[in-house]
């Protein structure tokens, strides 16, 4: 942050720490990237701790960002918000017994009783407080603190890109930057406007649904616990669904190496609007439940006695699928008056696609050619045009430039 | 300060780095950058023929990457086949007990060379793959051209 400040001393500046990045010249877990606009109204804000009290925070930058829209719109300039939110993270000790890499204790001894299964009631005494701590540590996912502020601008039309930050591999805090300085818990969010550039984004996912494989949760815990799923504990039914009960070993291997059993099948969660989400579905060896990533509010409607409920079925998404899905992307959205692209893109999507990432990367420079763009392995994604909050999905944002109206 | 020295990962060289030649620098850049990822034991460059050019490993490594580096050792000549015969990349999962299998993968370093990579158990190998492949691919420029890499 030293040298950028000396190299760009007045220049604003927001960020978000990633996972991994990439540009045109290279890429990797480690390192920094960073891309200079010029030409453009910016403004950055930044709300600290986010987490705590945020359905005020969350009116304060709806309102701000609606402000900001209508005096720019009364211009003829085009706005558009880049979000980065509070991060995922978990304490060391926590994830390493997440990790399960500590022999002889079971972190989750308590919740593998089988009265969580029987009284669904106690998802609220002991769910919402549980949150609320977490949310005061700044501990876990931080999506349901998140939802308000994304669904309200969704709702508005405002457009808005933006990524969850993680830390690299240990994923035990994520932070914001703004204007040179890192921020934990904390909303940073960037302005950004031009009467010659129209912003547009997209969101792809590559996944297939795989139709007989349908999943309705029976009960759901704030925090993504799901106690059952069709009668069962959730861990076995969803393990059946893998038509993986039969293999322990590998379970265990996913758990220590890619911080929880991961077999790479999504949650794809059908709205309303007939959009496919996806979310990722964990299951831990030392754990009854299933857990999953996606905002307890989508969570909730996934419940079978919830008359306005989603439709949810297991997913597959390999690499072929997540590069076929990029180059329809590209085609779509990169143009000749494309002037950057900014892309957030999901590090599970990463880890599928492994060691043929590099090749993945050339479809971005196929693409865009000389046209400067940056790739954010992000822990969550959060865009206007699809869902607010979702997984597995690269985000994708240009800005091209606007042809002049006589 | 003192546990710095100790985690820094062991180089077989008595030269120090600056004193060596531009290349060869760059390949200890290289093999360095890898080694201190935390997931990473131990990083080995082979030559065609089986030796070693270059290797560096954790200074708090166990018996247990020992027996690994040997099994290694044995194994090259084999891997090198499958390699040239235009494998991208051999993984491995050496166990050393009933509960522990550590990860090792074999790639290809342009026309010459291999680079071996020895992981911990509980590596992230997903996205060390990533690093792994763009360590290998740079590596290789590197010994193709003769020249070190310009940034």
């Amino acid at each position: 942050m030293a040298v950028i400040k000396e190299r760009y001393p007045n220049v604003p500046l927001t960020g978000c720490s990633g996972l991994g990045m990439a540009n045109k010249n290279d890429y990797g877990l480690k390192g920094a990237g960073m891309m200079l606009l010029a030409g453009i109204t910016a403004k950055n804000t930044i709300i600290k701790r986010f987490r705590v009290g945020n359905w005020l925070k969350t009116k304060k930058v709806v309102r701000n960002c609606t402000k900001t829209v209508q005096s720019e719109s009364k211009r003829n300039s085009n706005t558009t918000h880049i979000f980065f939110p509070p991060g995922v993270g978990f304490p060391k000790f926590m994830a390493n017994l997440l990790n399960h890499r500590i022999e002889g204790i079971n972190p989750f001894m308590p919740f593998n009783n089988r009265i969580w299964r029987k009284f669904s009631i106690l998802s609220k005494i002991v769910g919402k407080p549980t949150e609320l701590l977490m949310n005061i540590a700044g501990i876990g996912f931080s999506y349901s603190s998140s939802w308000p502020l994304f669904t309200q601008l969704y709702r508005r039309g405002i457009h808005f890109t933006g990524s969850f930050g993680a830390d690299p591999l240990t994923m035990f805090k994520a932070y914001q930057f703004y204007n040179y300085k890192a921020f934990k818990d904390s909303l940073a969010y960037m302005s950004i406007s031009s009467p010659n550039l129209q912003f547009e984004s997209r969101a792809d996912s590559g996944g297939e649904i795989l139709p007989d494989k349908n999943l309705s949760l029976d009960s759901f815990i704030n925090g993504g616990f799901i106690p059952r799923i069709h009668g069962k504990w959730g861990a076995d039914a969803l393990l059946e669904l893998y038509g993986m009960e039969n293999c322990p070993d590998i379970l265990e291997r996913c758990t220590q190496r890619a911080f929880y059993a991961h077999p790479y099948r999504p949650l794809c969660v059908i709205d309303g609007q007939q959009n496919l989400n996806l979310y990722g579905l964990i299951v831990n060896p030392n754990l009854k439940h299933a857990l999953v990533t996606a905002p307890p509010q989508i969570a909730k409607k996934l419940h079978s006695n919830d008359p306005n409920r989603y439709k949810a079925f297991i997913g597959d998404q390999s690499s072929t699928t997540i590069e076929c899905s990029l180059k329809k992307t590209l085609r779509t959205l990169v143009t000749k008056d494309t002037t950057f692209g900014l892309f957030f893109d999901c590090a599970n999507r990463t880890m599928v696609l492994g060691d043929k990432f590099g090749k993945y990367l050339e479809n971005f420079k196929d693409h865009l050619g000389k046209t400067p763009y940056l790739v954010i392995l992000s822990g969550g994604e959060v865009n206007s045009q699809d869902y607010p909050i979702v997984n597995f999905t690269t985000v994708s944002h240009v800005a091209n430039k606007t042809t002049p109206v006589h | 300060m003192i546990s710095q020295v100790i985690d820094s990962p062991v180089i077989n060289s008595d030269v120090p780095p600056t004193d060596l030649s531009p290349v060869m620098a760059s390949l200890d850049k290289e093999l360095t950058y890898l080694a201190d990822f935390t997931d990473v034991q131990a990083v080995i460059l082979f030559r065609l023929d089986g030796k070693v050019i270059k290797s560096q490993y954790r200074s708090k490594a166990s018996q247990n990457l020992l027996v690994v580096m040997k099994w290694v050792k044995n194994i090259i000549s084999k891997t090198m086949e499958e390699l040239q015969a235009g494998s991208r990349c051999i993984k491995y999962d050496k166990e050393i007990n009933r509960k522990e299998a550590i990860p090792v993968y074999f790639y290809c370093a342009g026309k010459t060379s291999i680079v071996v990579t020895i992981l911990t158990s509980v590596a992230n190998t997903g996205l060390m793959e990533i690093e792994m492949s763009r360590n290998a691919r740079r590596i290789g420029e590197i010994i193709d051209k003769k020249e070190p890499l310009g940034d």
